[in-house]
């Protein structure tokens, strides 16, 4: 159990900047979850953290000691590999006992060990099976128990879940989220699936080309995108260029007021408009009209696509409202953002319609 | 998946497969036979399809002659020397090969390549001009040279693609759960490559076993092994001392081949000869 | 799992130690290829060392402050040594065009059919390579040989006089195809692997018939290892002695028999030198055309 810090963590190959400045503070038995598209710097970082790649600028603190300059093995932290690395001529039971052989502790130490190891990760009686007569998820446990049972104070997770089938995935991640609350360990978790990190997360942490763009809940994430990215990559959401005029984002024929206490910078006439479809109601006074061009089934939900005269609009409505092609709507938007020059610079709730 | 349009034609085509692939068992396999047939023929005059006489009695001789005493026991020094010479100088090199990064490594690493781009006994003849001023012909040691040439690229390129073939994180996970530079290589990496390596050393133990022109050529007189003294039986005994011999000699082959099926079938042999 | 590059390390220390690591075979290298190579060609135009009795030995030495190309003139101009090199390209050329035919064909059927009999050639065409040339030679004798195994078993079935190619120039050949095949197949084999299967479904699926396939879209494909594997052999054969010592004519001789007996028998080693050089030259030859036609076909490629 320990706070991790990350300071201005900078790391760059040749000419191009994978990681840039990221910093930021863990509390003890965190679970942040790294977020973002491939090539984004996350698993760069992750890696940063565990040892295997050498930062070019920048401190890494595991309970306000700097282990930068440490090697892996003998960092405090403990990584669970995407593709699990468990070493194939070793059973399960010798994958887990390694780390603790090269501590020195005797036999029955590290067979009380192990065996807690396998229970609390739900393997027992799978010790004398070899790595490659493991499914996938049997695999995964593996190589959790394995970080485990070394009393890591950071466990660092790289896309653990990205190998599983759907079912399975889903299974896992709550699994993964109840050990880590059990054992109260600090961690990091990459993922590029934004369902997995606002599952599982305390914080997330969204990353794109190297920069950290948002460090928050995942409610925060999803309600208050901190910029223009994180509002695109999260979630459903209608981004709706548009130029400022008279206190309003003009978007085609759909007019935005802009909220009070929205902060412009005003350097341009640009600003860009995000409202999630869910925002989105149809309503007979609303302000805004269009007719419906497509219907999506989403299941539980249905997406419908309006042509707003110059913008389509995608807007959720309840499983059971048919609304065919064709039709003509009025819809007015309950909550919107604001952006420019890719930052968040305000957000409209309006109540009449709640 | 379907071949079928290999074969689609006409049963004909059957047929013609069977036909061939009985010429090709034949071509590969009766010379063989042959010998098999001599070892134990006393006596086998044409046209006899089989021998009128069969016995040990060969066998008897073949053992209780002191040369080929002499050259059994020679081979059977060489090739453990060789197989650990060679795997002592090339298998660092291979580990390099795959887990360092340095200039020029591709083009080393293609041009061992050449070794097998020489004609191979006007390269010997050639080293025994260079050996005649070093004084290392007819010399234990000048054997051992010549017959780790055949060597050195299979003890290369084929542990090399053992190493390549283990993926980084298993040597990361190691060093993650604790374990430094040596130990990742002895418990992780050596078991890893093991498969390949043992490939590589069987090769360099039959290639020396049976190297015959280098040493012909270094080591006569007083290094005559026994697929060097084959060429005296061959021109000079009756067929059944040479047959009994053959066997002798190409029985290590068969144990080690058999023994080690499980690697060579595994595809390392053919990573050997991948170029590209 | 899948196999990933390993992580470069960017240290000079790391390429120092990768260096230090690689060098032992390479100086093996320098000590037993290019170091004789270099004493045999200059032995061989005239630079003789003076420090070594065996050099000086030779009964009709040349030896000159300069290079000269006395010992090649007299060696090309001898009808023997003539004959000797015609044979030597004769056995050589015809080799190679067996061990690609037979070579192909096996690869393509192991690569195409499946079964019981494919499966049976794919342990078949390996046993060359376990077994010492030496034996192989000694078996095809005695199989070939004048009333050896094979006229007997002609014989049983009223065939009789067939001739024998023992101890002639065809000989030699089938030892050199008999000891080539398991390189072959094992090289075009794994180029005929990486022939993607869409590629031939795809061609079938237009209708095209097996040989226009095979013309058209599958040997393109492996154009690189049928160099690799005519090269490969071409200098093998070139510098062989077992095969053609114990399998072929006494005279004319292939090469390698011929400056082994200079060599030993005769007490020549000088001449015997530079129809070593004489090989390194062919293979040269060889080896360029070997560069020329991969760096064609990957251009046509490209």
């Amino acid at each position: 159990m320990a706070g991790l810090t990350l300071v201005d963590l900078t790391k760059r190959y040749g000419g191009a900047t994978a990681v840039s400045n990221v910093s930021i503070t863990l509390n003890d038995g965190e679970l942040l979850s790294l977020l973002g598209p491939s090539g984004c710097g996350k698993t760069t970082t992750l890696r940063m953290i565990g040892g295997f790649i050498t930062p070019d600028e920048g401190d890494i603190l595991i309970d306000g000691q700097s282990i930068v300059r440490l090697p892996p093995e003998r960092r405090p932290t403990a990584m669970v590999f995407q593709r699990y690395a468990l070493w194939p001529h070793m059973t399960v039971y010798d994958n887990i006992a390694f780390g603790l052989q090269l501590r020195n502790k005797s036999r029955e130490e590290i067979r009380k060990t192990v065996d807690d190891a396998l229970v609390l990760t739900g393997l027992p009686g799978k010790e004398k099976r070899y790595p490659h007569q493991l499914s996938g998820g049997e695999a995964q446990r593996v190589a959790l128990a394995r970080a485990l049972v070394l009393e890591p104070r950071i466990l660092l997770l790289d896309e653990p879940l990205s190998n599983l089938d759907a079912q399975l995935r889903l299974r896992m991640r709550d699994e993964i989220r109840n050990i880590q609350q059990r054992v109260n360990i600090t961690t990091v978790f990459v993922t590029h699936d934004q369902e997995e990190a606002l599952a599982i997360a305390d914080r997330i942490g969204v990353m794109n080309g190297g920069h950290l763009e948002q460090l928050a809940s995942p409610d925060e994430i999803y309600t208050q995108p901190a910029t223009l990215f994180v509002a695109s990559f999260i979630g459903n959401m209608n981004l709706l260029p548009g130029s400022i005029t008279d206190g309003a984002v003009q978007c085609g024929l759909l007019g935005f007021a802009i909220p009070q206490d929205a902060r412009l910078s005003g350097s341009t006439r640009e600003a860009i408009i995000a409202v999630r479809p869910e925002e989105l109601v149809l309503d007979g006074h609303g302000p805004y009209h269009g007719q419906v061009t497509q219907s999506i089934n989403l299941g539980d939900h249905k997406l419908l696509v309006v042509d707003a005269g110059e913008q389509l609009v995608r807007v959720a409505v309840a499983r059971e409202d048919a609304v065919p092609r064709g039709t003509a709507v009025n819809f007015s938007a309950r909550r919107y953002h604001v952006y420019e020059d890719g930052v968040l610079r305000g957000t409209a709730v309006s109540n009449d319609t709640a | 998946m379907s071949y079928a349009w290999f074969l689609r034609i006409s049963a004909m085509r059957k047929a013609l497969a069977l036909i061939l692939v009985f010429a090709l068992s034949c071509f590969l396999l009766l010379p063989l036979f042959t010998l098999l047939i001599w070892a134990f023929a006393d006596q086998w005059t044409f046209p006899s399809l089989l021998p009128q006489q069969v016995g040990l009695r060969w066998w008897q001789w073949v053992f209780h002659n002191g040369d080929l005493g002499n050259a059994i026991k020679l081979s059977f020094e060489f090739a453990p020397i060789v197989t650990i010479a060679s795997a002592a100088i090339c298998l660092p090199a291979a580990y390099a090969f795959s887990r360092f990064r340095f200039p020029l490594r591709r083009p080393l690493f293609v041009s061992l390549l050449a070794i097998n781009a020489f004609p191979k006994i006007g390269l010997y003849i050639s080293v025994a001009a260079l050996f005649y001023r070093l004084n290392l012909m007819d010399t234990f040691l000048g054997v051992v040279l010549v017959q780790l040439i055949n060597t050195l690229v299979s003890m290369t390129w084929i542990p090399t693609a053992a190493f390549n073939s283990i993926a980084p994180e298993l040597e990361e996970a190691a060093h993650d759960v604790g374990a430094r530079g040596w130990r990742v290589f002895w418990r992780i990496t050596f078991p890893l490559a093991l498969p390949g390596i043992i490939v590589a050393s069987i090769l360099a133990f039959l290639a020396s076993l049976d190297e015959a022109q280098g040493t012909l050529v270094v080591g006569t007189p007083s290094h005559i092994t026994m697929p060097v003294i084959m060429y005296t039986l061959v021109s000079n005994y009756p067929q059944p001392v040479g047959a009994v011999f053959s066997i002798l000699l190409s029985l290590p082959s068969l144990v080690l081949l058999i023994s080690a099926r499980r690697f060579l079938t595994a595809g390392y042999l053919a990573a050997g000869f991948r170029v590209k | 799992m899948q196999v990933v590059a390993p992580v470069p390390s960017r240290s000079w220390r790391h390429a120092l130690t990768g260096l230090l690591l690689v060098s032992p075979p390479f100086l093996l290298m320098l000590f037993l290829i290019v170091a004789p190579t270099v004493q045999a060609i200059l032995y061989s135009t005239g630079q003789v060392p003076t420090d070594n009795i065996v050099f000086q030995s030779d009964i009709d030495l040349v030896s000159s402050a300069t290079p000269t190309l006395v010992v090649y003139q007299r060696l090309l101009s001898s009808p023997y040594v003539q004959a000797d090199l015609a044979m030597t390209f004769q056995v050589t050329i015809a080799s190679v065009v067996l061990v690609l035919v037979v070579g192909y064909i096996l690869a393509l059927y192991v690569r195409f059919s499946t079964g019981l009999l494919p499966s049976i050639v794919r342990v078949l065409y390996l046993i060359p390579m376990f077994i010492p040339v030496v034996i192989a030679s000694y078996g095809l004798i005695e199989f070939f040989v004048a009333n050896g195994f094979l006229q007997t078993i002609l014989a049983q079935f009223g065939i009789q006089n067939m001739p024998s190619p023992i101890y002639t120039p065809w000989g030699i050949v089938l030892g050199q195809v008999w000891t080539g095949i398991p390189f072959a197949v094992l090289l075009l084999g794994s180029g005929l692997d990486g022939v993607p299967q869409e590629l031939i479904e795809a061609a079938q699926d237009v209708g095209a018939s097996f040989g226009r396939i095979l013309w058209r879209i599958v040997t393109p494909q492996v154009v690189t290892p049928l160099l690799i594997v005519g090269t490969f052999t071409f200098i093998g054969v070139l510098g062989s002695y077992t095969v053609p010592y114990l399998i072929g004519p006494n005279a004319p001789q292939m090469l390698g028999v011929a400056m082994t007996a200079y060599n030993g028998s005769y007490q020549r080693p000088q001449p015997a030198v530079a129809m070593a050089v004489l090989t390194f030259l062919i293979a040269t030859v060889a080896g360029a055309i070997y560069v020329w036609g991969t760096s064609r076909t990957e251009r046509t490629a490209a």
